[in-house]
């Protein structure tokens, strides 16, 4: 009896679990600007790949998913595929096929790199942009992947590419200057490190300047 | 009450341990068994600055037990499983962390405070072990080891023979400390013990 007495006593120390700090600073690309999404989110990714690739965009987006959901702390996002583009909040396509955004009120870049991620900020406000679909009408789309396969030479070039643009689309505006974190500028891995982990760890307890 | 009182009392409440056939007063030990059906209030489990508070809402357990019945005590073990769904909430945002489901293998012991006819109260005591069961992905859960102490202390209201309501107050002792390991910078984790109330209706056999 004393002992559980004693156990009841000590009840009021609940345990606690703090996020890490960030193992870089999340926001060099981004001008200071923290982003992310609302937590709680499951965030729908749509992807539309070019039937003549040789790599397989749909697999390497279902890995980067497997390797990111991995990352949250508190299951603060879970990333899943649909195939309804006006469901998406992610976009992701290759661009050798029609883009089935389109930019908004953004510019696309025109030059060519392996991969880019864009999001816009509504006008005024701390929201990312709605974009409108490739053919019209409305989306709830504010971040889209753009991959081109022709500056990659292998699948798996590929699978590091889109987990590291996944990992902009989910709130890590900069590169790391680690060779081995998938952040870093030029991915030779497919999976967040644990530097990686800890940077998108900390942007998920952070109050965030911009709502994607 | 005066002493005389209090000590006619006391010969009648012994008599009805001699003679009464419930579940905890039996004047030879007999072993029985009972099953139970109840309800966990849900509770903070977690709560940092800098972190998610961590909260259970009301859940569902169901329990097997069997205990060696005497006129004093009883004595017995049981294995309970309970489920409950985990919420987060930070900065606004709130968002579901799946469903803790855990399982409860405890030595359990209990003993009468009042009797009146084939009914009474009893005060109950338990310890043992908590494991979770299937994937919670959230912290403290996800991280800290899966078996954990518990211990009980509760109240139960037999009805005749056959059922008993109880309420118990557990508290379960969580390590959240896996994860850190391997991430720099490293979230801070702290063991701590969490509470649990449970009430339900007990059924002998």
């Amino acid at each position: 009896m004393l002992l559980v007495s004693a156990m009841m006593a000590s009840a009021c120390e609940s345990p606690s679990v703090m996020r890490p700090d960030a193992a870089y600073d999340p926001t060099t690309l981004t001008q200071g600007t923290l982003y992310r999404w609302a937590n709680g989110r499951t965030l729908l990714v749509f992807v539309a790949a070019d039937p003549g690739s040789p790599y397989d965009l749909g697999l390497a987006v279902r890995q980067a998913h497997v390797r990111w959901n991995a990352v949250p702390q508190f299951t603060e996002f879970e990333l899943r595929t649909t195939t309804d583009l006006t469901q998406a909040d992610i976009v992701v396509y290759d661009r050798a096929v029609t883009a089935p955004i389109s930019p908004g009120s953004c510019t696309f870049d025109p030059r060519s790199s392996a991969g880019y991620t864009y999001f816009c900020a509504e006008t005024g406000s701390a929201r990312a942009e709605r974009l409108p679909l490739g053919l019209g009408g409305t989306s709830r789309a504010t971040v889209v992947i753009r991959l081109d396969r022709g500056r990659v030479t292998s699948q798996s070039a590929l699978n590091a590419v889109v987990a590291h643009e996944f990992g902009h689309a989910l709130g890590i505006g900069a590169h790391s200057t680690v060779a081995t974190d998938l952040m870093f500028g030029l991915p030779t891995v497919d999976a967040p490190s644990a530097r990686d982990a800890a940077t998108l760890r900390f942007v998920l307890g952070k109050t965030p300047q911009l709502s994607l | 009450m005066s002493s005389r009182r209090r000590l006619s009392r006391a010969r009648f409440l012994f008599l009805a341990l001699s003679l009464g056939g419930g579940a905890t007063l039996h004047a030879q030990p007999v072993w029985g068994v009972y099953g139970e059906v109840g309800g966990v209030l849900g509770g903070t489990w977690s709560k940092t600055e800098g972190a998610p508070t961590v909260t259970t809402g009301p859940g569902a357990l169901l329990s097997l037990g069997a205990q060696r019945v005497s006129e004093r005590f009883s004595l017995g073990a049981a294995v309970r499983l309970a489920a409950q769904p985990v919420s987060m909430s930070e900065l606004g945002d709130s968002w579901s962390g799946g469903t803790l489901r855990d399982i409860h293998v405890v030595a359990t012991t209990a003993w009468p405070l009042a009797q009146r006819g084939a009914g009474g109260l009893d005060a109950e005591a338990a310890v043992g072990l908590a494991g979770r069961l299937g994937s919670v992905r959230g912290e403290p859960f996800a991280s800290s080891p899966s078996l954990s102490p518990l211990g009980e202390l509760g109240l139960a209201v037999r009805r005749g023979e056959a059922m008993a309501l109880f309420a118990r107050i557990g508290i379960l002792h969580l390590n959240p400390t896996g994860t850190s390991s391997s991430t720099p910078g490293a979230a801070a984790a702290n063991s701590g013990w969490v509470r649990r109330l449970t009430v339900g209706l007990r059924v002998f056999r």
